[in-house]
């Protein structure tokens, strides 16, 4: 008979060690790729002396300390913040196509920026905001993306049905689309093209001014993720047997809901909505760890979703070329056949 | 022994509903013991599941009281009753990259700290329940990769690491083939003795349940829930009348279904063994009824042979079709 105090037969995938340092390495080496590579190709030393306060030209320590660097970090911060409110939508919607914006953030925020920067056309007058630069577009994406989520929430409370949220969700969604295209309908054309602009999303914008609220969002947010990891393991089963282990289901469910909202809405608000990382990144990360502890999944997600965010937002500058791509196309571009793959291998119902 | 569960004067059913509160059963009384295996029966829409889920606290019940170790069910907290109960639920789990040893150590879920570290003596009870629901060789399988019957095999792990002194489970035997169900039905009736946990178990498998339940509720709609011994219960016709329906009827006598058909006729059949207790089983199935003094009389043989005689002489059949063939022949000829 076995020894009853034995360890389990093979450690769970999450001590993968081997995989963590390659997620550390491939991290890194994205990172240092982000701030050589653009439209001006720089050498490793020319970086180093820049960020270190070596002899370099001011024109490489400008374009490496206030534009590559910044937006590096803001690449990091974003893709971990995305990928792991995917995650955390995925669990608790036990849904493998969920996405950090079914909570209605995206939605919302797009509604907001429509309104400051298309506004003037149904006489809303609001496009003078558009003119405050950055600063105008994240406090409308914010406002609206808070009001629309405040509903979701305010709904979902007196709601069992996770179904009926998401459903929900993607109702506001169509519904708000269809107010953006009204607004559209009556904007001039040099108004929907920063609209759209906006709308493939961009990690360039954001300044050093601006990372002192940015990054402690998105660490308070990833904090929150983690201390709602336990739970999150629970809810794998199904709000059922989640109760049955002691947990407080409804208020789990609203620190998780809280968590995801604050990291995505907080990229969106900054970064314009970025898709597919949020639904992509997850899925990698439990194929790579073959685990689904929380625990560990939540990190392991993070280090990915910053790799692939930088990742993408390399493609999309098509280092060496006068031209860029919008983030958004790059995401979908590489991300989509990423879904797929999970789709089509995902065994059909009943078949063990 | 002890009782692990009390209810007294339990009423269940669904508040507030636009109609009031609906009322699926009432003025239960029952109890479960330490280290015995429960079934808990009734045709379907009876309030199993309803029973089930407000014995479990997931629903309030509309009067009466559940004491879970004499304490009040109403009075306990999710974290508080995650030590005294656990369950097995119907609902399936499937998830990915789940594995069967993560599954059973989530049953230590109340124990562990905010990160979910689980401590040696967690890692020794996961480790337990899974010895004692033979998965041993499972442990690193991943949820989807098992059959229905691993699966459930694991869920009750999981309710063993708990480590409660009481599990309810949600019909385990359901979508699993016979053998299946026979060795879940084994293996909790097991853990009952090896655990001296109180295990309640709903399930349509009556056969099984007279044959493995320490002790069986039966619930019936519009009747109150009735307890008791397996052999009490089909005694006092209690079985019978629960599980009467429209063609068919539980038989006290031998504990099996009978499945009323339209007379065809009556034979005298005679011998023993096997092959004359399929053969009264046949004759059953196409309408004949056994009579001492019939016209028409069968007699099984070693071999088995069965000579078949109805006032001539005596016709021999090597196989049962070629008998029932025989029989048709000879009973039409008699009408």
């Amino acid at each position: 008979m076995a020894d009853p105090s034995a360890p389990p037969p093979a450690l769970p995938g999450s001590f993968r060690l081997w995989a963590w340092f390659l997620l550390l390495a491939l991290l890194a080496f994205t990172f240092i790729c982000e701030i050589m590579l653009g439209s001006v190709k720089l050498s490793a030393s020319e970086v180093f002396s820049a960020l270190f306060g070596g002899d370099v030209e001011t024109r490489t320590r400008v374009l490496v300390m206030d534009y590559r660097l910044p937006r590096a970090l803001t690449a990091l911060l974003a893709g971990a913040a995305l990928s792991v409110g995917g995650l955390q939508m995925q669990t608790l919607f036990r849904n493998p196509l969920a996405d950090p914006y079914v909570l209605g953030i995206s939605a919302g925020a797009s509604l907001g920026v429509a309104f400051v920067m298309l506004g003037t056309g149904v006489g809303l007058g609001l496009a003078d905001l558009g003119l405050m630069g950055h600063a105008g577009v994240v406090l409308a994406a914010s406002l609206g993306a808070g009001a629309i989520f405040a509903l979701v929430w305010f709904v979902s409370r007196r709601m069992r049905n996770y179904a009926a949220i998401l459903v929900l969700g993607l109702m506001l969604g169509y519904l708000v689309s269809s107010i953006v295209s009204v607004l559209i309908h009556f904007s001039i054309p040099e108004q929907v093209q920063e609209f759209f602009m906006w709308g493939s999303g961009t990690f360039s914008k954001v300044t050093w001014s601006q990372l002192p609220v940015f990054a402690p969002a998105i660490g308070v947010g990833l904090l929150v993720a983690m201390y709602a990891a336990k739970p999150l393991n629970a809810l794998l089963l199904g709000e059922n047997y989640a109760r049955s282990l002691g947990l407080n289901v409804s208020r789990a469910r609203q620190v998780v809901m809280a968590s995801a909202a604050l990291l995505s809405g907080t990229v969106t608000a900054y970064c314009g909505p970025i898709g597919f990382v949020g639904i992509a990144v997850p899925h990698l990360a439990r194929g790579i760890f073959r685990t689904t502890n929380h625990v560990a999944l939540i990190p392991a997600t993070a280090l990915l979703g910053s790799s692939a965010a930088l990742i993408f937002d390399l493609a999309a500058q098509l280092p060496g070329q006068q031209y860029s791509l919008p983030l958004s196309a790059t995401t979908a571009l590489l991300g989509a056949p990423v879904v797929i793959w999970v789709i089509l291998r995902r065994r059909p119902e009943g078949s063990a | 022994m002890s009782a692990a569960l009390v209810a007294e004067n339990l009423s269940i059913g669904y508040r507030g509903t636009r109609r009031g509160d609906v009322s699926v059963a009432s003025a239960m009384n029952a109890s479960l013991r330490a280290g015995e295996l429960t079934c808990l029966l009734g045709p379907n829409g009876a309030g199993k599941s309803t029973l089930l889920r407000t014995l479990c606290g997931m629903q309030a019940p509309l009067a009466g009281n559940v004491q879970i170790a004499g304490q009040a069910l109403s009075t306990l907290g999710a974290p508080e009753l995650a030590r005294l109960l656990s369950v097995v639920l119907t609902e399936r789990v499937e998830t990915e990259y789940l594995s069967v040893w993560e599954l059973v150590a989530l049953g230590r879920f109340p124990f562990t700290g905010w990160l979910g570290r689980l401590s040696d003596e967690d890692r020794a009870a996961v480790q337990r329940a899974i010895r004692q629901c033979e998965l041993e060789s499972f442990a690193t399988r991943m949820l989807p990769e098992l059959s229905d019957g691993e699966r459930q095999r694991a869920l009750i792990a999981r309710a063993l690491a708990q480590e409660t002194p009481l599990v309810l489970l949600d019909e385990p035997t359901a979508f699993l083939d016979v053998p299946r169900r026979v060795e879940v039905l084994r293996l909790l009736w097991t853990l009952a003795r090896e655990t001296g946990k109180a295990f309640l178990v709903s399930t349509h498998d009556l056969d099984l349940a007279l044959r493995c339940a320490d002790r069986l509720w039966v619930l019936a709609p519009g009747t109150p829930l009735v307890t008791g011994l397996p052999e009490e219960l089909a005694l006092s016709g209690v079985l019978e009348r629960t599980f009467r329906g429209q063609g068919f009827a539980f038989n006290s006598a031998d504990g099996t279904f009978h499945i009323e058909r339209t007379a065809r006729g009556q034979i005298k059949l005679s011998g023993s063994g096997p092959a004359a207790h399929w053969t009264r089983r046949a004759l059953e199935r196409h309408g004949y009824t056994l009579q001492e003094n019939a016209a028409v009389c069968v007699s099984v043989s070693n071999g088995p042979k069965w000579s078949i005689e109805a006032g001539g002489p005596a016709r021999e059949a090597a196989s049962l079709p070629d008998a029932l063939a025989l029989i048709e022949e000879l009973s039409a000829a008699k009408v």
